[in-house]
């Protein structure tokens, strides 16, 4: 289930993987892999910036520059977690990689912004972080 | 304060950071074991399914050598300055390495004859009554061998003390003068004389050799001359080998070694040879749609394929033949006989390739003594299978090794009178038995 939910996010875009002699390797490992550290260390970010440093601490991180660099360090990540996924498991290294790296972090900025509209609201400092919609107190 | 305060976060955020990204490559390192130990389940398995034809088990051997008038041109009386005939180099070769090697059990030796009624009679002989007559020639005055009734006695002995034959004959059928019809049944003959073969489940394995020969040589078509005194010309001699496949192969290679290059098998069949398809070597880079069915699965036999219209596909299969006789395993004989039959699809064998040093150094590839490419340019079904198969066939060199008429050995040599026919015997009572050496099958889905 959620190898075909990861295989079938990134084939979308992507199309079949290649080489194609590794389409096993991307479907049942370095897809699903990829995808659930995307999604938790997205949302871990998430957290971290809304919860810990702006409502357990107050770290005056809560001006839109620092949600970025958040925003900027999450897309870091989600490009370097494919390239280690496919060298890993052993799978020559193609432009398809790289592709899929790239889609990755474009799918982190978009998850990383959705998390943040989610829970934002929870925030003491920064519920206005990046903007204030569609809160409003 | 705030800067500080800032800092310490920041050393909380990587180490949760750190904490989080540990956590994941834990999780994927655990999968990668749980890959590890399920290839190794994989391994275990074609390894016991190989190691049953175990080729160094021992065997028991019955040896018959042919004693009539028309073999003691092969084996004329030692004479200083006269080499060996090859026929004597070679038995005694043979009949040492019987007698001596390490692969063979219990033997027996015999003399085939025949007594004045034409029917044939083993004489039980020692071995070194068996080498003195190697060396040193027949004594006994014995005409003609009446074929099928020779194989017939030795196999039925043989098949009583459970051994292998090894039959040591020119083959030139001599049957009675008073049954002179036997020459226009030889094939049904041999067949009928080797009918407990086919039913035992015995294989046999004919191999061909030439030797000079000095003396009276009597063929079989009588005209114009009933015999003929030949000083050296080279006249065919064949020694065959019945009994189980297992032990056939352990008698052919090990005990006769250096076999001569005409060869033909009869009844030989595998079932359990491992093959694999090659998708993930640099060696052999498949092209096209095509991936194993299963990932973690370390022999793939079952494959996912999409070919494209501007994209076919192909890919290689490796096999290994090792336990195949050595003419078999030729790439000539390979390329020749190998077929593929297809279901669910279209497809042809491309190039095919034996084992090289580069491939013997990689372990995946290391098992398979031979690599078939196979394109599939087009489906025409959402499943199927893809299977290399050996054809039984006749070797050509048996055409080229016979005659309808022996008369002249000199103007015609290294030919046997109907020996097709005697062949086709044989050949006959395989006939229902196996269509294919082996048929290796690779099943495939279309890849979604």
């Amino acid at each position: 289930m959620i190898q075909n939910f990861f295989a079938g996010l990134y084939e979308l875009i992507l199309g079949r993987p290649m080489p194609a002699n590794f389409t096993n390797d991307y479907r049942e490992v370095v897809f699903p892999n990829t995808g659930l550290q995307l999604f938790i260390i997205s949302l871990a970010l998430v957290v971290i910036y809304y919860y810990v440093l702006n409502r357990m601490m107050s770290t005056g991180f809560y001006k839109t520059q620092h949600w970025v660099l958040f925003l900027v360090l999450n897309a870091i990540i989600a490009f370097i977690i494919p390239i280690v996924q496919v060298n890993s498991n052993g799978i020559e290294s193609h432009s398809y990689t790289y592709m899929f790296a790239f889609v990755n972090m474009v799918y982190s900025l978009i998850l990383f912004f959705l998390f943040s509209i989610l829970l934002k609201r929870g925030s003491v400092q920064a519920w206005t972080t990046p903007m204030k919609w569609p809160h409003k107190r | 304060m705030p800067i500080t305060k800032s800092v310490s976060s920041l050393y909380l955020l990587l180490s949760l950071l750190l904490v989080v990204s540990g956590c994941y490559k834990k999780e994927s390192s655990g999968e990668e074991t749980g890959e590890a130990t399920a290839t190794v389940e994989q391994k275990d398995e074609p390894r016991t399914t190989t190691t049953a034809p175990a080729e160094s088990s021992k065997v028991d051997v019955n040896l018959y050598l042919e004693v009539s008038n028309g073999m003691k041109g092969f084996m004329p009386p030692a004479e200083a300055g006269r080499k060996p005939t090859e026929f004597q180099s070679r038995l005694n070769k043979m009949i040492s390495e019987v007698q001596d090697g390490i692969y063979v059990d219990s033997k027996s030796y015999y003399l085939a004859k025949q007594d004045n009624q034409g029917r044939p009679v083993l004489d039980s002989v020692s071995y070194s009554t068996l080498k003195s007559t190697v060396v040193s020639g027949i004594k006994a005055n014995v005409l003609g061998t009446p074929l099928p009734a020779m194989l017939q006695a030795a196999l039925e002995k043989s098949v009583a003390q459970n051994t292998v034959s090894i039959i040591v004959s020119d083959f030139i059928h001599g049957p009675d003068p008073r049954d002179q019809g036997q020459f226009i049944s030889l094939d049904s003959d041999i067949r009928s004389s080797l009918k407990l073969a086919e039913h035992k489940g015995l294989v046999v394995a004919v191999l061909a050799d030439a030797s000079s020969f000095y003396g009276s040589y009597y063929p079989a078509v009588k005209k114009p001359a009933v015999s003929k005194k030949l000083d050296g010309e080279e006249i065919p001699y064949y020694i065959w080998v019945i009994g189980k496949q297992q032990e056939v192969q352990v008698v052919t290679n090990k005990v006769l070694r250096n076999l001569p290059a005409q060869q033909a098998y009869f009844g030989f069949g595998y079932t359990t040879l491992p093959y694999s398809a090659v998708l993930k070597s640099k060696q052999f880079r498949p092209a096209g749609v095509v991936y194993c069915t299963s990932r973690t699965a370390e022999t793939c036999t079952s494959v996912n394929i999409q070919p494209q219209k501007d994209e076919p596909v192909s890919f290689t299969i490796g096999v290994d033949l090792n336990t195949l006789p050595a003419s078999m395993q030729e790439l000539a004989y390979l390329k020749r006989n190998l077929k593929l039959a297809a279901t669910g699809c279209r497809a042809t064998i491309g190039d095919i390739s034996a084992a090289t040093e580069d491939t013997k150094a990689i372990p995946e590839l290391a098992g398979y003594t031979h690599f078939v490419q196979v394109n599939v340019p087009e489906l025409t079904a959402n499943k199927g299978t893809l299977a290399l198969q050996l054809q039984q066939v006749v070797p050509t060199w048996i055409e080229n090794w016979s005659t309808e008429n022996d008369n002249d050995p000199a103007a015609d040599p290294k030919k046997t009178y109907q020996f097709n026919k005697i062949i086709d015997g044989v050949q006959a009572l395989y006939r229902d038995q196996r269509k294919h050496v082996f048929s290796l099958t690779m099943d495939f889905n279309k890849a979604d």
